[in-house]
């Protein structure tokens, strides 16, 4: 009987010896959150559940500040009084006007009227192709002219009738305000606000971080993968809102200079840049530019402010200017690095 | 087949007993928390049938178990773990007895393992995945201890006097 | 009764036992030996088809099918189910899993989760 137990016994260690090594994941903890119009997905290597609750708080709280049409929010307030008290709205502005200035305004924050005539406002209905006179009068008020802030730093002030909208920079900010949030308690975070996706640090591993951008045609494939660490990675493009008259597409990306939609050839810009701000700004200001305007911009920027962008042109083409980028040549896409 | 009247009442108790006996360790907790599987205390039963009365026996006393067990749960896939697991348990448990040289023990575990790789064969038909696989190993080292378990006592079932007089 | 097998235990029955081992043992290599390099990520599907696929890191989600709601919670180690409105309760009774290539099995809801390794994971992110 002894032998059996034996047998029995060293049968069973083998066994359990197979179950000891117990993998060793890298703690990462993830969380969903539901603001600013996306849902967002954020991941966070090291740290602990607080890090994750007070980044959503945080969110939380950047959407009810930010909200154009929600009565009390820092920006209703602006734009209906004409002044407010909002560090958020103050800094907002400050990265705003640089961005303005940088940008020649083809990126501009008081574009919000000239939006509206055109249907992409909050009202998605009645789009629709407004009469010259109107983008006239509405562009009147356009311009980073109209915002100025108050000698104390906290205060904006507006010249109505002019409008502000901040959501083409509001998750560039919210996902510098994550990264100063998580700066000393994690050791990495991939955070995804929607498509627009921040990395802070390297991997576990100590590798950069891998980000797939995705094809503006097909959801479903990609451009090619960017390996990068510390870094935002934005993209607007002209497929996101549209609507047709008369058989003419007109986009949603309003090239505040002129009222109307930009027309040059872009589909869609992805930006990579360490600034979030910047990165979500600038996806919006070289749709405008175009590819030629867009280089010269990035070779003027390259001391003060460097990025990187991936620009899909008309006729399948991507143009991308970043080292860390491999196309994914699959695709029906033609590529051109520039250097 | 034929059945005398000692034989006739001797399966219908012995699948009651199956019956209870599956009923019953549905009250234990499961060896793995894969829905549906069993220890196998009926095995107890097939064991003794196949020993005393002989596998035509035993299977009719398997099928009668595993269909109104399946009624009284009124649970289509519950059945079809039973019938796998059961059927497995006891083709092993039929061939084991022929090979003369093994104790109740070895026939009643080596029926256990089989019995525990038939629920899990029936678990990757319901689910249509691998996955129930996993669980397996861990199926196959609890069946050495139900198997020896049901060997105990078919043994001691074998071992009586009555039950072997009614079997004759 | 000739058929009756020996009541004692013999050198035998220990064959038997050790080809049960084995058995374990071979299956068990399968699942537990392979390499657990890598994140790992939790896989669920329903009718045997993926319905989603979220990192091993903590976050709830509820999922139906069948007729049935489960309710899975995942931490950085493992995943569980915490509610189920299933009569068995198998699902919520298995407790957590974590190691790559376990799952827990909902019968009734026809789902299955299971804990996979991404391997060489593709991507951290995807952007656009």
């Amino acid at each position: 009987m002894k032998k059996y137990a034996f047998v029995l016994i060293s049968a069973l260690c083998l066994l359990l010896a197979g179950c000891g090594a117990r993998s060793d994941a890298s703690a990462a903890r993830s969380r969903t959150v539901f603001a600013m119009d996306t849902v967002m997905n954020l991941t966070v290597y090291g740290g602990n559940e607080d890090t994750l609750r007070v980044a959503e708080e945080e969110l939380h709280r950047l959407d009810d500040a930010l909200a154009r049409t929600r009565e009390g929010s820092d920006v209703y307030t602006l734009n209906h009084s004409g002044s407010v008290r909002s560090i958020d709205a103050a800094r907002l502005f400050a990265r705003a006007d640089e961005i303005a200035a940088a940008t020649d305004g083809a990126f501009d924050v008081t574009i919000a009227p000239v939006l509206a005539l055109w249907g992409f406002g909050e009202n998605a209905d009645g789009q629709h192709v407004p009469d010259a006179g109107a983008i006239a009068e509405a562009l009147r008020y356009v311009g980073r002219e109209h915002v100025s802030r108050g000698s104390d730093g906290v205060e904006v002030r507006l010249d109505l009738p002019a409008q502000v909208d901040f959501g083409g920079i509001a998750k560039g900010y919210a996902a510098m305000q994550l990264s100063n949030i998580f700066s000393s308690t994690i050791t990495g975070a991939v955070l995804d606000l929607g498509g627009d996706v921040c990395v802070i640090g390297k991997k576990p591993d100590g590798a950069d971080w891998r980000i797939a951008v995705k094809d503006p045609a097909d959801g479903e494939r990609f451009l090619g993968v960017l390996e990068a660490s510390d870094i935002c990675v934005m993209t607007s493009g002209v497929y996101e809102r549209y609507f047709e008259e008369n058989g003419v597409r007109y986009h949603h990306i309003i090239d505040p200079r002129t009222g109307w939609p930009a027309d040059n050839g872009i589909v869609s810009a992805t930006v990579i840049c360490r600034d979030g701000i910047w990165a979500d700004a600038l996806a919006t200001a070289l749709c405008v530019l175009g590819a030629e305007s867009a280089e010269t911009l990035r070779q003027s920027l390259a001391e003060t402010m460097p990025f990187d962008y991936i620009l899909v042109t008309d006729g399948n083409a991507v143009r991308y200017t970043c080292a860390g980028f491999t196309p994914e040549k699959t695709g029906p896409y033609s590529y051109e690095q520039v250097s | 087949m034929r059945f005398t009247t000692k034989q006739l009442t001797l399966c219908a108790l012995l699948a009651a007993l199956a019956l209870a006996l599956s009923y019953v360790e549905g009250m234990f907790p499961a060896p793995l928390p894969l829905p549906g599987v069993k220890l196998g205390l009926a095995n107890i039963v097939t064991l003794f049938a196949l020993c005393a009365l002989g596998a035509p026996y035993a299977l009719a006393i398997l099928l009668v178990r595993v269909l109104l067990g399946a009624m009284f749960a009124g649970n289509a896939s519950a059945l079809l773990y039973s019938l796998l697991g059961g059927l497995a348990a006891l083709g092993v448990m039929a061939l084991l007895v022929r090979a003369k040289r093994l104790s109740v023990y070895g026939v009643s575990i080596g029926g256990a393992a089989a019995h525990q790789c038939g629920q899990v064969a029936a678990a990757i038909v319901t689910l249509g995945s691998l996955a129930p696989l996993a669980y397996l190993p861990a199926l196959l080292v609890v069946s050495v201890f139900t198997g020896a378990l049901t060997g105990f006592v078919t043994g001691m079932l074998l071992g009586n006097r009555f039950l072997k007089n009614v079997a004759e | 009764m000739n058929r009756f097998p020996e009541q004692k235990p013999n050198r035998y029955d220990a064959l038997v036992i050790l080809v049960v081992l084995a058995l374990a043992l071979l299956c068990a290599a399968r699942f537990w030996l392979a390499p657990t390099d890598g994140a790992a990520e939790v896989v669920v599907r329903a009718d045997g088809a993926e319905i989603d696929r979220l990192p091993l890191a903590d976050a709830e989600r509820t999922y139906q099918n069948n007729g049935y709601t489960l309710r899975i919670a995942v931490t950085a180690e493992s995943v569980r189910v915490t509610q189920a409105d299933c009569p068995t309760q198998d699902c919520v009774h298995t407790g957590r899993i974590s190691r790559q290539g376990q799952s827990i099995v909902c019968l009734p809801a026809r789902i299955v989760i299971t804990v996979e390794g991404t391997g060489a994971a593709p991507y951290d992110a995807i952007a656009g």
